[in-house]
Formats: C-alpha cells, structure tokens, sequence
C-alpha cells in the first residue's frame, strides 16, 4: 500500500469517527428518560464511545508511526543505497589501477631482463636506470590506491551507523504499536564507528584544491609567508 | 627530522609512512590513535595525524599538543577524509598547520612539510 493511500484511509477512518462520535452524542441527547430506557442504553453507548476512543488512540499511534519512519529514515536508506554504490565503484576502480600498474611492472621488468642481456655489451645501463625508476613510481602507485581501502572503510562506517539508526527508529515505531514505549534503544558498550561523512576516493585533485583555498582563504598571515 | 604518523589504520600508517620516505624523510615513528601519540610527542620533530581515530581524535590531540607548553610550536599537518568546509576551520582552531586530504600524493605531502617549515623558518 503506498504511503499516499495510507494517508487517504487515515484521514478517512478519522473523519468517520468523527462523524459517529458526533451521532453519539447527538443520541445521548435525544434519550428522554435514561431511567426509563434503561441504563442499558447508557452503557452501551459509553462502551461505544470507549471503543472510538481507542481507534482514535491507535490512529494516532499509527500517525506517529508513520512520521518516525518517513523522512529521515527514507533519506538515510538512499543515502546508504548512495555510500554503497561509491563504495562499489571506489572498489572497483582502485582494483583497477592496482591491476593496470601491476601488469605495467610485469613488462618493466621484462624490459629490466631485455637490457640486462644487453648490458653485456654496455648498451643497457642508461635505459635500465630509467626503466628501475619507472617501476619503482608504478609500485608506489599501486600501494598509492590502496589508500582506498580507508575511504570505503569509513564510507561503510557512515552506512554502519544510517541503518542502526534506521534499527532504532523501526524498534521505537515496533514498540509504539505494541504499546511499550518509543524509545531509541542504546546498545551498551557498542563499539560506534570513526568516520567522515565527506569521506570520498572521488575528485581527490578538486577536494585538496578546495581545502587549500578554504585554509590559506582562512589565514591571510600564511598567505603572505 | 623525526616524524611522528597517528593514524588507525594500519594500511593508512605505513602508505604515509611510505610516502615520507618517497620523499626524502625516514626518521618516521607510528601511533595508532591520539593517547599513543602523547606519548611518543616528546622524541618527534613533526606531527602527521589522522582525524577520525578512537579514544582520542586528530583534533583532540592537535588541541592537546597546542595547550602544552613543550609541543606547542610542533610542526602538525592533518591527513583526513574530511573535506568539508567546517571540518576544515574546526581543525585550524584546533591548530593545524596544514591540512591534506585523502587520498594524497607524497607530492602533495612534501609540498605541504616544505610549506610549514618555511613557516617556522621565517
């Protein structure tokens, strides 16, 4: 049942309600002698009005319900769908680069052993040098974009907390209707995660880009040394 | 020069650890959260510390190195994920010196140790 739905029956239970609470009352005052009809009347009209009180009382909860599930916690389920995916795609290309440098290495070296042949003649020695330096910026490169592995895991801790919060809301709404009371409930001695919301493998020239203009903008006295 | 490296995570530790010594410094120690590093500050010339780390952040223990009166003036440079514009001013009144964002190039880390130090020279 869609959201909108719910509303619309929502609203339409209320307005009915309404509608037989004020019948009800009307009733009431219509009996001319209680003591005649009986107290019969009385009390069944009492159980009735009892019974729409509850109803109400379980719109209501349902209600709350509903505002403590929508919202927030619809934005933190995207915004876990949106980490998820980045942290996917961080994967991925990091792998990626990792693998590119790696089969480049795999032919530097073969190049290594190709001059090392030649170096017996003293044609070699020159080009090797490059070729040694060449592999040595490929391996740093690889252990560079390991450097993923911190942003997804924080991206993932950022994810961690959206859907304990999105467990809190759901137990505070399960308890609503339960009748218990709608708290949030604190695991004690839970290990929370350290992250960046921020955190990203993405645009990294951009964001150091930005943080200096924000940090030197900030400190005109740097600027100036 | 002696370098001091805070960061949690272990990978994060030794890729920046790489990097200074990618770059010319190899006198490096390691912390794996801020109470460590308190404790190593005294034997270190240079401060590269992670923000989001357990018991005691990176901005936590920039603060705490300004307030002593032995380690105010040590050089620190802050390696974080963060990279909005609030985290940034938070750790520049927390005291860093510079700020580098992850993931980094040993190129901009170099950079970022010549600038500060140039500041201490003049």
């Amino acid at each position: 049942m869609s959201n909108s739905r719910i509303s619309d029956v929502l609203y339409d239970s209320e307005t009915m309600l309404r509608l037989v609470d004020g019948e009800l009352e009307e009733l009431r005052e219509d009996v001319p002698d209680p003591g005649f009809r009986g107290n019969h009347v009385g009390v069944v009209l009492a159980l009735m009005q009892r019974a729409s009180a509850e109803i109400a009382q379980v719109l209501c909860t349902l209600h709350t319900s509903r505002e403590a599930l929508e919202g927030v916690t619809l934005q933190e389920i995207h915004d876990s769908a949106t980490k998820l995916g980045e942290v996917s795609s961080a994967t991925e290309i990091a792998a990626t680069r990792m693998m590119d440098g790696l089969e480049r290495s795999h032919g530097l070296v073969d190049r290594l052993d190709e001059l090392g042949a030649l170096d017996s003649a003293g044609d070699g020695v020159i080009e090797s040098a490059a070729v040694r330096a060449k592999l040595r910026d490929e391996l740093f490169a690889v252990m560079g974009s390991l450097q993923f592995q911190d942003i997804t895991g924080q991206q993932l801790g950022h994810v961690s907390q959206m859907l304990r919060d999105i467990e809190r809301r759901l137990h505070a709404t399960s308890s609503l209707l339960s009748g218990g009371r709608a708290e949030a409930e604190v695991i004690a001695g839970e290990q929370l995660p350290t992250f960046s919301e921020s955190a990203s493998t993405q645009n990294s020239f951009e964001r150091q880009a930005s943080a200096d203009a924000i940090f030197w903008g900030c400190q005109p006295s740097k600027i100036a040394q | 020069m002696r370098f001091l490296v805070v960061d949690d995570s272990a990978t994060m530790r030794r890729i920046v650890v790489n990097s200074l010594q990618r770059v010319g410094f190899s006198d490096v120690v390691e912390a794996s959260d801020g109470a460590e590093a308190l404790e190593k500050i005294a034997s270190v010339d240079f401060v590269i510390t992670d923000w989001n780390m357990p018991k005691v952040s990176g901005a936590e223990l920039t603060r705490a190195i300004r307030s002593n009166e032995q380690t105010k003036l040590m050089p620190l440079i802050m390696v974080t994920a963060r990279s909005v514009r609030d985290d940034i001013l938070t750790a520049m009144e927390a005291g860093v010196d510079s700020y580098v964002v992850k993931p980094f190039t040993p190129q901009v880390l170099r950079e970022k140790i010549d600038a500060v130090l140039a500041t201490r020279v003049a």
